[in-house]
Parts: structure tokens; C-alpha cells; sequence
């Protein structure tokens, strides 16, 4: 049994309350640690399972809860303290993975960046982010265009964020992609997962800006992690694609009395690899193509995984 | 004394730029009543004041909005003969030919609704999923028209920030017992696959067939595009524009930031910038037909219907004589 707080965490990480995909692992694999230091071993798998259930879409969750899965699996015989600790070490080491990956890719990322450069991105992202900071720093001059990212709204965050590290940020509405892009010289996405075939899944919205983007001959460059590669894409695992929280789309349409009319707002989409030009990691700059030979280069050929589900409903039994 | 604009036509100007009346041919309709109502209040005697202040009448609704080319068309439709006439007789007669126009005017734009709904509704079938962004009249009254003929219809309406328009075309649906689905405007190409066509309405068609609309109108026509799927415009023929004959551009008019974010998150960023277009547009390559009250066109032939409107002469002629009133 997951208590009430850890099944109010599981709520957050499904609906995408939690902006960005790296924030949103960062909180899961926090409270998977509370579930095990305070539960102990079962109640810690049952969690895992169901928060990687949650948001099946992010690579980057799976693939730590994977690592994090494997350590808890290896010491399970050792007293809780003693795989707590073990766990909490992971943990932390994951994290300063994923820190030193945003800053690795931006680094990368920001050669492709020109003086006077117009970009446009959307969402709210770390690795954007970090590469916007990187051209300010370097006393480059640069325009950001963010979109407001709806439903959710996480391209006012994104705007603020970059208002207030001193950038020239321009806030336009989701549907003035096209409109605004002629004066757009790049533009910069983030990644919620990268497909086997080098599809990247973000946030919805995302693949039509690239769309908007190709027939205007604009750059689309994708900045991310190889942790965010998801080799559950090579066996043949669809990404489903879950609901985004559009509690605020209903709310607006209950004001006006208009109960009877449906929603339906997906949270991601999915970007073809023909419309990226480039996908941008720690591991440097490859064509979205490359990303079979990153996923083998990681995980081994055929790619060797640890099956998550199965080794979770194991730990389950084992109790705790 | 005779010149002052009574409050009536004041308000229904001020309701055309604060977009309280919005949609192109709403506007239309509200300006040619604004002018007819003008006429009927005239108090004085003088013709001569009369057509100059019917002059002032027709500036002050011109100047509300830019971009809907439908409102100096009706415009000129109902005070070009008065304003063009070599000389004017009475007030009484010059009174009536400018309400005769004016509700010429109105009864046109009906009748061309309903022409539109009755053509419209043939291009959709049974069991068909349609989308449709921001709120046209004319793209409601085809989809009520097929649900009336017994055709299952249901229809994605975009959300259509930052005014969200998405709630009135849902709201006129709803009560028209249509199923409809609301959805953010970033999701029209995750959703583009359960779609069988696109309508949408106009603001102004340009000679050369490209249709200037609500903002996210050629990003949709382009997503259909990429999908092979059908992209249709239903619109009045008066919302051709002949200026763009002439080579003058449709300004896109670019509304205030608080449309999009509230004031206080304006102030907490002084140096950021909201950029809020009203319209973008659409190329005619992404045009599969436009949907008007004359039939089904392909949008290169919009030329023809602004010959067949204004004359093969008349199209240089009105051009010219439209962008001068207009200036």
C-alpha cells in the first residue's frame, strides 16, 4: 500500500503539473527514497511502479528508476538502513548526472548559437534554459520567442525565467508559431523521451513549431540527455501518449455553463526525426538518425535491460 | 450642430474595436445598421451637411478595425453612391438611398448565409470529424445545416487564445445538439488524424486567393496540408478584398498584451515583450476550396469574383476609389 502523500505525488507526475521532465524525475526519485526509508522495500516498489507508470513517456524517469531499481535489487538482503543509504547515494549520484548533462549539452549547444540570433522554443526546460545562459554569459546578444505552451502554461514560466536573466523575451500565443516564424533564425526544443528511430516526444505543441519550422527552413535543434533515449523504443514499445491536466480548460468552459462540451488535450506530441536537424547531448551533436547507435552504445546490442516491471513486482513480493 | 455623431453609432463603433461585435461579417452587419441608424437620427435640412456627415459616420467605423476588409466593403457599399454622386437633392432622398443601401446591405449578407450553409453542408458527410478554429458564422450554419440533414457530424473546435472564440463556436454547436470537443491550439497536429476536414471563416480574401484569418489559421492549413487533409474557407464574397488588387497589403492588427497575460505579470517584467497578432495568412496552396454564397472556389479564382462584383473594369476602378475613401 503507497500512502495518501506518496498517491498525491503519483498525481503530479502524471498530469505534467511538474513543468519540466527533469524536475518532475528529480521530485519522483525523491519521494521514491521516502517510500523507502519509510515503508521499506515493498512499499518502495510499489511506488516506483507506479509513478514510472504514471509517465511511461519520460525516458529519463525510467531509465534512473531502472538504475535506482538495480542498486535496492543488488543490497535487498542488507538491512533497510543499510539499502536506504545505498539507495540515497544513487540517488544523488543520478542527480549530479542529469546537472552535469544540462550543462555538457548546453555547452554544445551555445556553439550553435550567433551573435544577434532570433530562437524560439517553448515549454519550460532546464536544458533550454541553460543554454540561453551560457549565450548571455558569453555577452552574446539573443532573442528568445516563447510561446505560451497551453495547456499548462509553462512558457510564462519559461519567459520570466529568461526576463529576469536579463534576455530579450518575446511571449506570443501557441497558434503564432507560423506567423512569427520568418523572423526566427533557430529553434530550440527540449525532450520528454528520444524514440529508437530518433523521434523526440515533448511537449505538445512541439511538433507542429518543428513543422512550422521545416517549411520556413528553420533549424530545429533538440537539447537533451542520452539518459532521456529510450531503449524500451528498440524492442517495439509504443510511447503512449497521456492526458495533460486541463483542469484550467474546463474550469473556463464551467464558468460559462458550458459543462456538456468535451475535452481533450493531449500533453505530449511527437516530433518525426525528418524535421529535427539535430538532436544536442552530452555526448555532442548527432543527427536524430544516430540515435540507434546512441541507444546501443549505452545499453549494449541488442540493448540489455534490466525488464523494470518485472523486477519491481519481485522486490513487491520480496515484502518490506 | 447637425454634424454630431449620435451615441448609438458611437457605441456600436467603440463595440467594433473593443471587439464586443467581432467576426468579419458581424461587423459588417453592425456598420451598415450603425449607418442606416445615422441616417434615420439626421436632424437637419442641408443635403450638403447630410453627405458630410454621413462622411464623418462611415471614417468613424472605418477607423475601429484594420484588418476585416468586410467593413469598408459594406462601408462603401452603402455611402459610395451618396458619397460618389455628382450632386445630392434632398436630405430626404439622399436619407433614403443610404438606408435602401444599408438594408440591401444586410438582407445580401442573410441571404448569403444561408447560401453558404446550403452549399457547405453538401461537402460534409455522414459520419464526418471536422475542425474548425476561432468562431465563424458562416462554418456554424454549415455544420448545423448537415446535422439538420440527418448527417452524424462531430466537430474539434480549437480553443483560440487569447480570446478563446473556441467557447462561442462550441457554445452555438452545443445548443444545436452537434457533439463537439474543445481543444488547446497546440494540439491541432496530435489530433489531426481523427480529422476529415478543416473549415474555417475569414476575415478578408485577397485577389490573389490567399485568406487572411484568425491568428493559427495557415499553422492549421499547413498541418493539414502535411496530413492530405481537406482545408476549406467559408466566407461572404463581400470580405474579397479589392484593395489587395491594387497591391496594398492586409495589415495585420497586432492587439494589447494584456489580451494574453494579466497586467500584474506585465509590470513584475518590464523588459519582456507580449507580441499578440490578431490574423496570419494563409496561402492559396494550402486553400483546398473557398465556400461562398456564389459556390465552391478554388481560391486562384477569387479574381474572378471580385470581377464579377465589382466589374472587369470596375475591380481597378473600385480599388482605387476604395483605398482613397479608406485613406
Amino acid at each position: 500500500m503507497v500512502r495518501p502523500e506518496l498517491e498525491e505525488a503519483v498525481e503530479r507526475v502524471r498530469t505534467g503539473r511538474i513543468a519540466s521532465s527533469t524536475e518532475a524525475t528529480f521530485f519522483a526519485l525523491d519521494k521514491m527514497l521516502q517510500a523507502l526509508a519509510e515503508g521499506g522495500v515493498g512499499e518502495f516498489a510499489e511506488l516506483a511502479l507506479r509513478l514510472t507508470r504514471a509517465r511511461p513517456t519520460s525516458a529519463l524517469l525510467v531509465n534512473a528508476t531502472r538504475e535506482l531499481v538495480r542498486e535496492v535489487a543488488e543490497h535487498r538482503g542488507e538491512p533497510l538502513e543499510e539499502i536506504a543509504e545505498r539507495a540515497r547515494r544513487k540517488v544523488e549520484e543520478l542527480k549530479g548526472r542529469i546537472r552535469s548533462a544540462i550543462e555538457a549539452s548546453a555547452a554544445v549547444a551555445e556553439r550553435r548559437i550567433e551573435p544577434g540570433d532570433t530562437l524560439l522554443t517553448t515549454s519550460y526546460s532546464l536544458f533550454v534554459k541553460q543554454v540561453v545562459r551560457n549565450v548571455l554569459e558569453r555577452g552574446r546578444d539573443v532573442r528568445v520567442v516563447v510561446t505560451e505552451s497551453r495547456p499548462g502554461g509553462e512558457g510564462l514560466r519559461m519567459a520570466s525565467e529568461l526576463s529576469s536573466m536579463g534576455c530579450d523575451v518575446t511571449l506570443v500565443v501557441d497558434s503564432a508559431v507560423r506567423y512569427v516564424m520568418k523572423g526566427v533564425d533557430k529553434v530550440l526544443l527540449s525532450a520528454e523521451c528520444v524514440t529508437a528511430n530518433g523521434a523526440v516526444v515533448n511537449k505538445v505543441g512541439s511538433s507542429q513549431i518543428a513543422l512550422a519550422a521545416h517549411e520556413a527552413r528553420v533549424r530545429v535543434f533538440v537539447v537533451t540527455t542520452s539518459m532521456k533515449f529510450s531503449p524500451e523504443t528498440v524492442v517495439g514499445e509504443l510511447v503512449e501518449i497521456p492526458e495533460a491536466d486541463a483542469s484550467e480548460v474546463r474550469e473556463l468552459l464551467r464558468k460559462k455553463g458550458l459543462e456538456g462540451v468535451k475535452v481533450k488535450a493531449p500533453l505530449f506530441d511527437v516530433t518525426p526525426p525528418e524535421y529535427i536537424d539535430a538532436i544536442i547531448t552530452e555526448r555532442g551533436l548527432m543527427a536524430p538518425s544516430f540515435a540507434m547507435m546512441a541507444v546501443r552504445d549505452l545499453y549494449g546490442w541488442p540493448p540489455k535491460l534490466l525488464p523494470l516491471e518485472e523486477a519491481l513486482r519481485d522486490l513487491m513480493k520480496g515484502g518490506g | 450642430m447637425g454634424l454630431a455623431v449620435p451615441e448609438e453609432v458611437v457605441r456600436v463603433a467603440s463595440d467594433i474595436r473593443e471587439m464586443r461585435v467581432r467576426g468579419a461579417g458581424r461587423i459588417a452587419k453592425a456598420a451598415a445598421t450603425a449607418l442606416m441608424v445615422a441616417a434615420e437620427r439626421y436632424p437637419g435640412s442641408d443635403a450638403r451637411e447630410f453627405r458630410e456627415y454621413i462622411r464623418r459616420v462611415a471614417e468613424l467605423l472605418l477607423k475601429t478595425r484594420p484588418t476585416a476588409v468586410s467593413l469598408p466593403n459594406a462601408v462603401s457599399y452603402v455611402v459610395g453612391p451618396l458619397l460618389r454622386a455628382p450632386h445630392v437633392g434632398s436630405v430626404e432622398e439622399a436619407r433614403r438611398l443610404v438606408v435602401e443601401r444599408a438594408s440591401s446591405f444586410i438582407r445580401y449578407a442573410d441571404e448569403a448565409l444561408e447560401r453558404i450553409a446550403e452549399i457547405g453542408s453538401r461537402l460534409v458527410r455522414d459520419g464526418d470529424v471536422v475542425l474548425t478554429h476561432c468562431n465563424s458564422l458562416a462554418v456554424v450554419s454549415i455544420i448545423k445545416r448537415a446535422a439538420q440533414r440527418g448527417k452524424r457530424v462531430s466537430v474539434y473546435a480549437t480553443e483560440t487564445r487569447p480570446l478563446f472564440q473556441g467557447h462561442v463556436t462550441a457554445r452555438m454547436l452545443l445548443e444545436a445538439g452537434v457533439d463537439v470537443t474543445l481543444i488547446p491550439d497546440s494540439s491541432v497536429r496530435s489530433l489531426i488524424r481523427r480529422v476529415d476536414k478543416v473549415i474555417v471563416g475569414a476575415d478578408a480574401v485577397a485577389a490573389n486567393g490567399a485568406v487572411v484569418n484568425k491568428i493559427g489559421t495557415s499553422l492549421i492549413a499547413l498541418i493539414a496540408r502535411e496530413h492530405g487533409v481537406d482545408f476549406y474557407v467559408a466566407t461572404e464574397t463581400y470580405k474579397f478584398s479589392p484593395f489587395t488588387l491594387s497591391g496594398e497589403p492586409v495589415v495585420i492588427e497586432e492587439r494589447p498584451p494584456t489580451e494574453v497575460v494579466p497586467q500584474e505579470f506585465l509590470d513584475k517584467h518590464p523588459r519582456l515583450r507580449v507580441l499578440n497578432p490578431s490574423f496570419d495568412v494563409t496561402p492559396p496552396g494550402y486553400i483546398t476550396g473557398i465556400i461562398t454564397e456564389v459556390g465552391v472556389i478554388p481560391p486562384s479564382a477569387a479574381l474572378l469574383v471580385l470581377e464579377e462584383i465589382y466589374g472587369r473594369e470596375g475591380v481597378r476602378e473600385q480599388a482605387s476609389v476604395a483605398v482613397d475613401e479608406e485613406a
